[in-house]
């Protein structure tokens, strides 16, 4: 059996070419965005539609306002055959995969601020400005988040690669220098 | 004594002195597996093959699988604390233990930390664990020996130093004590002996680390220990760090032995994690690189060329078989990797011959050059003769009638058989083994009966530590047997004053 990632990988790899063949890549991923946002607030939906115990009429009557919504051809089709595959628990998983790709081609960088004080607009575009440099990206989203444990200074997470300036840290590295 | 504040404040600026302020950089993922040693993340795009990675809560782990999704990861230590979803650092470094003079007479484990309770091991350097051996170009042959004290080795399967000699044979063979006996031997031989044991009771390390202070050979010897209740990747690494401390030894031109005791189980816990990281079982479900896996460990013991000093690291890997099955697949593996290896037969054992080596099966490629010449000239027909007395011997069970010559040859073959045997921790240096195999192959010990030849043993020898030790002095020093007949009629006057025991007496009457 394959795995969930690799799984989700090749739809979400296939999705992506033939919308992008159809010049219908961004309607395509906001339309599968806000329907990730139907799935992430009703948690136990995507539980519901693989529960073999659960009549498969009902569930089609479940999907049907979300296939009716699309206004995109590809998408109703994915939502069908992941319906009728009984792998809709995967959608969520494919809708990231599928943003991953959209990112990764156009250099949008998604990126975690956390800070003890909520960054001002001023801010925060300075260090998007820094950022984008740095990484070499187009466009970077930055998500400002409050966290008080750092004490002070900001630490960037984006995918794979923290950027650490907080005060929390350097304090930690003193005291590890000192007790060597 | 009392420090004032200003020395205080003194040593923390010099100690901060090394502190820079930069933006720390860290490349992560996401732990999504953990579980029998093992644990499997997301991202680490950048992880290469081997490189030390450090968990949340400080341990660290190697990467070892990496695929398109995640990495394999085997865990260097407690895992139970390790959550999924918990982060997961790349250090940019690879597994490294560290190595001096200071961790002689030391019991450490796979890391490097000791676990003897005698307080920290404060080294200066450290080195990689997984190194490239030396290349052709860095080693010469063998040509020194070294001396394990046991006569049936050193007699039949000559080591040298810098060869590597395998041991093997069923359990309770004896396996552990020929390595512990040529430890002991090594006593003011210049060299650093290495014991790394792998997979063994603590119980039993525990005594082996006892017998090597009793005899006064902790002084010269590291024990690195990695039990059984470790983790599987300790076990695994074991080896390659005993010999990482070895090279550093050996690279100052120092003379090394390191016993890998043993190798069985060094390739269980590979198999293990092989099969937890969802690698292709091969024969015996062993993964495919498991010959790859001994085969470099063994290829770093070498003997270093002038040029880089001349060091030498020996090694005496241990393989278990079970059922005296030398065909399965490890012991095939090893002997075909090794320069040799001594077999110890369990039935020999039983029967009261030890160490029960057995002389047909056990070879030394290399070792005949490392022999000293003395050795050389009164051991030269040993395996010869053992190999004829045991064939005799069938024969000779069915009928009575034996003509002379047969006769004698069986009564020499009886001797020789128990001239080789030795009792447990009792290394014989190696003028005395020339002496007594000496009074062996030139026909001294025919008119001995064999109950007798014991205790005609420990009186030739103190005879001749009393009245003859010039002659002993010669084959030390010059390496060769003394000219002339002096050592003949040495042996010959002693043999003449030697009492044969009362009981023997009786029986010939």
């Amino acid at each position: 059996m394959l795995d969930k990632i690799t799984f989700a990988k090749r739809y979400s790899k296939a999705l992506y070419e033939v919308l992008e063949e159809q010049n219908q890549v961004e309607s395509g991923l906001s339309e599968l965005l806000s329907i990730k946002q139907v799935f992430d607030d009703n948690s136990s939906l995507s539980r519901v539609l693989t529960d073999v115990s659960f009549p498969e009429d009902k569930k089609e009557s479940l999907i049907k306002p979300l296939i009716d919504n699309s206004d995109v051809e590809y998408v109703k089709n994915l939502l069908k055959v992941l319906l009728g595959s009984n792998k809709m628990d995967e959608f969520t998983l494919i809708v990231e995969e599928f943003e991953h790709s959209y990112n990764e081609k156009h250099k949008i960088v998604h990126a975690d601020a956390l800070s003890v004080v909520p960054l001002s607009d001023e801010q925060k575009q300075k260090l998007t400005d820094v950022f984008k440099a740095r990484v070499g990206a187009n466009e970077v989203i930055l998500n400002n988040k409050v966290d008080q444990s750092l004490i002070g200074g900001v630490i960037l997470k984006s995918s794979n690669v923290i950027f650490d300036g907080s005060v929390k840290t350097k304090i930690n590295n003193i005291k590890k220098l000192l007790l060597s | 004594m009392s420090i004032n504040a200003e020395e205080i404040s003194a040593l923390i600026k010099q100690q901060l002195s090394g502190y820079k302020d930069d933006l720390a950089v860290e490349e992560t993922g996401v732990v999504t597996y953990v579980g029998d040693g093992v644990a499997r993340a997301h991202g680490l795009d950048n992880a290469l093959s081997g490189e030390l990675l450090e968990f949340e809560n400080g341990i660290y782990g190697m990467a070892q699988n990496l695929e398109s999704n995640d990495v394999g990861i085997v865990v260097l230590g407690d895992c139970t604390h390790i959550r999924e979803g918990a982060t997961i650092k790349r250090t940019g470094k690879i597994m490294e233990v560290p190595v001096g003079e200071e961790m002689v007479g030391r019991t450490i484990n796979s890391l490097g930390q000791p676990i003897d309770g005698k307080g920290d091991i404060k080294t200066e350097s450290s080195r990689p664990i997984e190194k490239k051996a030396p290349g052709i170009m860095d080693r010469q042959s063998v040509s020194e020996p070294l001396q394990t004290g046991i006569k049936s080795i050193d007699a039949l399967v000559p080591i040298g130093r810098g060869q590597r000699e395998l041991i093997i044979g069923d359990r309770k063979t004896g396996k552990t004590s020929i390595a512990v006996d040529t430890i002991l031997n090594q006593k003011d031989q210049d060299m650093i002996c290495i014991y790394v044991a792998i997979g063994q009771k603590d119980s039993t390390v525990r005594s082996q680390v006892a017998t090597l202070e009793k005899f006064g050979a902790m002084d010269y010897t590291i024990v690195l220990s990695a039990g059984p209740s470790e983790p599987a990747p300790l076990l695994y690494i074991a080896p390659y760090a005993g010999a990482a401390i070895g090279e550093y030894f050996m690279n100052q031109g120092k003379h090394v032995l390191i016993v890998y005791d043993d190798l069985t189980k060094q390739a269980n816990a590979y198999r293990e994690l092989s099969l937890i990281l969802r690698r292709p079982p091969g024969r015996e479900a062993y993964p495919g690189d498991i010959f790859y896996t001994h085969s470099r460990l063994l290829e770093r013991a070498a003997k270093l060329s002038d040029k880089l000093g001349g060091g030498s690291m020996t090694a005496l890997p241990i393989v278990e078989t079970q059922a005296g099955d030398v065909s399965a697949y490890i012991p095939t593996n090893v002997i075909s990797i090794t320069d040799g290896q001594i077999f110890l037969n369990s039935d020999m054992f039983y029967s009261g011959t030890r160490p029960a080596i057995d002389a047909g099966t056990s070879v030394s490629r290399v070792g005949g050059d490392a022999q000293i010449k003395a050795m050389k000239q009164v051991a030269g027909t040993l395996r010869l003769d053992l190999a004829s007395y045991h064939e005799l011997q069938a024969f000779a069970q069915f009928g009575s009638d034996l003509d002379d010559a047969t006769q004698a040859k069986l009564n020499r073959g009886a001797r020789t058989e128990e001239v080789l045997k030795q009792p447990l921790h009792a290394p014989l240096p190696v003028e005395k083994q020339v002496l007594i195999l000496f009074s062996l192959t030139h026909g001294y010990l025919d008119s001995i009966a064999v109950d007798d030849i014991h205790r005609y043993q420990t009186e030739l020898f103190n005879f001749f530590d009393a009245s003859h030790r010039d002659l002993l002095d010669t084959i030390v020093n010059t390496g060769k047997l003394p000219e002339g007949d002096a050592l003949a009629n040495a042996v010959d006057e002693f043999t003449k004053s030697f009492t044969p025991s009362k009981q023997e007496e009786t029986q010939n009457n």
